[in-house]
């Protein structure tokens, strides 16, 4: 075994990968800044190659790797060949995916548009809050957050919040109504990325640590587990995630609906939970309210439709409310968002449809075709 | 019903259905389709081409369309009774360790009140009747979960317009696989199942074709199995049930299509394609500046792991600016050119489905 020194100096958070001669993926490290890396490795080919969260893809020429240590600079701009021995020089496959910014379009934008919060965090139920301010938005990442945008001519939208949001933007012009968050988790945003561009390995990598890091952020974890249903196989079999896991989640975070869901998909494939169990799941879940992840309410309309008994009348009221929520959904979107009359959804009642505050109240800054709500964090 | 026998399977075997429905006499206002029938009879010609390409062998192939004179694969038409027929035999046929593969293309609508997935057969509209002539695709889903077979892939090749477009109240439709109790059902009935499903299109939009041609999704469907969705797997190369979004998609993009499919219902992710070789992929190369590349003999090189020696694996004079086209194995190489002076210039590339174009670059 020989050291491979990498050293990573990109400006994002990356998920750096080794690959060896049959293009296998040997090692992969999650880099939050720059930084030296010592992997030890036995002598072969190896390329290494870093992705960032913007969808970025850097690699290194492939190495022919001996006994000796050898160093791999990954940086933003390729130094000039010959600089330092054992440096090679870098090439970088540009892919920019944009994330969450809504397109400017010449068109003012209308005026009557109110924002409202959906909220729920331990014990205390669905909170509609009508004057949120702006750390009721982007503060306590415990919490499960709903944010309804009503324009008095249009569908409200009802989006959920991820738990951490950088930016929040809203188009409302004549022609387009929309809304839509930047996450400034930035290992939710790669994970995503990566889901959408079929590099589940690495999607894989991400999810399993969101779901650890559920004391933090439940709804983060939830977003994980509810990726994990599809991606576990991507881990060795001794890296996957215990059920018990899944079980922590649907248990010590009962306001977050995505947890049974996970649970319960999680445990009929592994073959460890019965319809019986699962069916309860599915009914546990839709009571605590609307998943905020979409793949996370198609799998419970699945679930309930496919564990409830026809003949049960609550069980079917169950599943008619749900299928309304499904209707609701926008399924291109990752997280939750619903179009329609979402007053009832929380089964709390009819509220005033234009309650809310304004964008301006929040500080948001004006654009060509809406709002652009900023939390302000270290590093925007 | 129209089954070719592929091949005797002595073990895990996959066992596909294929149905395009390109007639609708039936009903006014539904026009005939010409791309379903060249969709599926195109699949059939794929996967009889290539059944040790499956990692369970392909066994059968049952063809639900209508007969076309360019083909002579044996068909059935695509009435409800016989898709029911088909579909019911197609599930039973799998065993636990098989692999069941559906193609369905056609007509396809979704309710928007209960989001009901709907797939039209050529009959419907059969005396007065529309609904009792339509396939519940999602209720077939739920009640195909229960089957023995732990992997199925369900492509499904339709548009997906809004059902209320037909102004006929009432959109239902029916499924075709017995209703199954699942409520009751013991811990292992889903036990390290797969159940992959691909829409063509998304929700309320349109999949789409060219006339007399296979549909655009088939097109790269068929691109991604054939290379572009061939992924390293624990022993070997592989396509997964959730391989295929991406490159399908990267695919109609190129085709400056806007249609996008989607992946939905997977929860397993299991093996479908599985090859010991790496797969074949349609590469390119050439100098950097191109001024160069008319001056220089590109090659691919291969390391003899024994002597540490580099081995020519071919070599090409590149005469013009075009770069040099050539269908290698996915794997590292180095990329070396030489000169009418016999200078050198080296590169060590990796070549997959992922990165196919390599440029080498020339000192000035």
């Amino acid at each position: 075994m020989a050291t491979l020194k990498l050293k990573v100096s990109l400006a994002e958070p990356s998920l750096a990968r080794i690959i060896d001669h049959s293009l296998q993926i040997v090692r992969q490290l999650w880099v939050p800044g720059k930084e030296q890396l010592d992997v030890e490795l036995p002598p072969g080919l190896y390329q290494v190659e870093v992705k960032t969260v913007n969808g970025t893809t850097r690699k290194s020429f492939a190495l022919e790797y001996s006994d000796q240590s050898t160093e791999v600079l990954l940086e933003e701009v390729a130094p000039t060949p010959g600089q330092k021995k054992g440096v090679r020089q870098l090439e970088s496959e540009e892919e920019t995916v944009e994330i969450g910014v809504l397109r400017p379009m010449f068109l003012m934008p209308t005026a009557a548009v109110r924002l409202a919060l959906w909220s729920r965090a331990r014990d205390e139920g669905w909170v509609l809050n009508t004057t949120p301010k702006r750390e009721d938005i982007f503060a306590r990442p415990d919490s499960l957050k709903f944010l309804r945008v009503v324009d008095e001519s249009r569908q409200p939208i009802l989006l959920a919040l991820p738990t951490t949001p950088q930016s929040i933007y809203v188009a409302t012009t004549p022609s387009r109504f929309e809304v839509s968050v930047k996450d400034a988790d930035k290992r939710a945003e790669l994970m995503y990325t990566l889901l959408e561009k079929g590099d589940t390995r690495g999607a894989a990598f991400l999810a399993k640590e969101r779901l650890r890091t559920k004391v933090a952020e439940p709804p983060g974890a939830a977003q994980g587990a509810i990726a994990l249903l599809s991606l576990s196989s991507e881990l060795e079999p001794m890296n996957r995630p215990p059920l018990s896991w899944f079980a922590n989640l649907k248990l010590n975070y009962p306001w977050i609906p995505d947890g049974p869901i996970a649970w319960a998909w999680y445990g009929l494939h592994a073959g460890m939970v019965g319809g019986a169990e699962a069916k309860e799941a599915f009914l546990e879940a839709a009571r605590r309210g609307i998943p905020s992840n979409t793949r996370g309410l198609f799998l419970l309309l699945d679930g309930l439709e496919m564990f409830c008994n026809p003949q049960d009348e609550s069980e079917q009221q169950v599943l008619r409310e749900v299928k309304t929520w499904v209707a609701a959904a926008d399924p291109d979107s990752r997280a939750t968002l619903l179009r329609g009359p979402i007053e009832d959804l929380f089964n709390q009642g009819p509220s005033t449809p234009l309650d809310g505050v304004s964008p301006a109240a929040l500080g948001a800054t004006e654009t060509k075709d809406g709002w652009v709500i900023s939390a302000n964090r270290p590093g925007q | 019903m129209s089954t070719i026998e592929v091949a005797d399977v002595d073990g895990p075997a996959t066992h596909a259905l294929v149905v395009g429905v390109g007639k609708y006499s039936k009903l006014e206002g539904v026009r005939d389709l010409t791309s379903p029938v060249y969709s599926a009879y195109s699949m059939v010609d794929w996967l009889i081409s290539n059944p040790l390409r499956f990692k369970s062998p392909l066994s059968t192939v049952t063809l639900l369309t209508h007969p076309l004179e360019e083909f002579d694969h044996p068909c059935t038409e695509p009435t409800f009774d016989n898709v029911r027929t088909a579909m019911r035999q197609w599930q039973e046929r799998g065993g636990t360790e098989d692999c069941l593969l559906l193609y369905w293309c056609g007509h396809g609508l979704t309710s928007m009140q209960d989001f009901r997935r709907l797939l039209l057969c050529s009959d419907v509209g059969t005396d007065g009747s529309i609904w009792d002539y339509v396939v519940d695709n999602r209720k077939d889903r739920l009640n195909a979960r229960v089957s023995k077979a732990r992997t199925q892939l369900w492509l499904i090749d339709a548009c997906q317009d809004a059902a209320e477009t037909l102004e006929v109240p009432g959109a239902q439709g029916r499924g075709t696989l017995p209703d199954r109790n699942l409520g009751e059902m013991s811990a292992d009935v889903l036990k390290d199942k797969d159940f992959g499903l691909i829409l063509a299109s998304a929700e309320f939009t349109k999949a789409s074709g060219q006339k007399n041609q296979p549909s655009y999704f088939c097109q790269a469907l068929q691109e991604a199995l054939n290379w572009k969705a061939w992924q390293v797997g624990e022993d070997g190369w592989v396509v997964r049930t959730t391989d295929l979004v991406a490159p399908i998609n990267e695919y109609l993009e190129e085709l400056k299509k806007p249609q996008r499919c989607r992946a939905q219902d997977g929860i397993g992710r299991h093996t479908v394609l599985a090859s010991a070789t790496p797969p074949l992929i349609p590469a390119t190369f050439s100098c950097r500046p191109a001024i160069k590349q008319s001056l220089v003999r590109l090659g691919l090189y291969d390391i003899d792991t024994n002597t540490g020696e580099w081995i020519a694996l071919q070599e090409q004079a590149v005469p013009s600016e075009s770069p040099w086209e050539v269908v290698v194995e996915a794997r590292q190489f180095s990329l070396r050119g030489k000169d009418a002076e016999e200078r050198q210039q080296f590169k060590l590339i990796s070549i997959g489905p992922a990165n196919r174009n390599e440029e080498l670059p020339w000192p000035h």
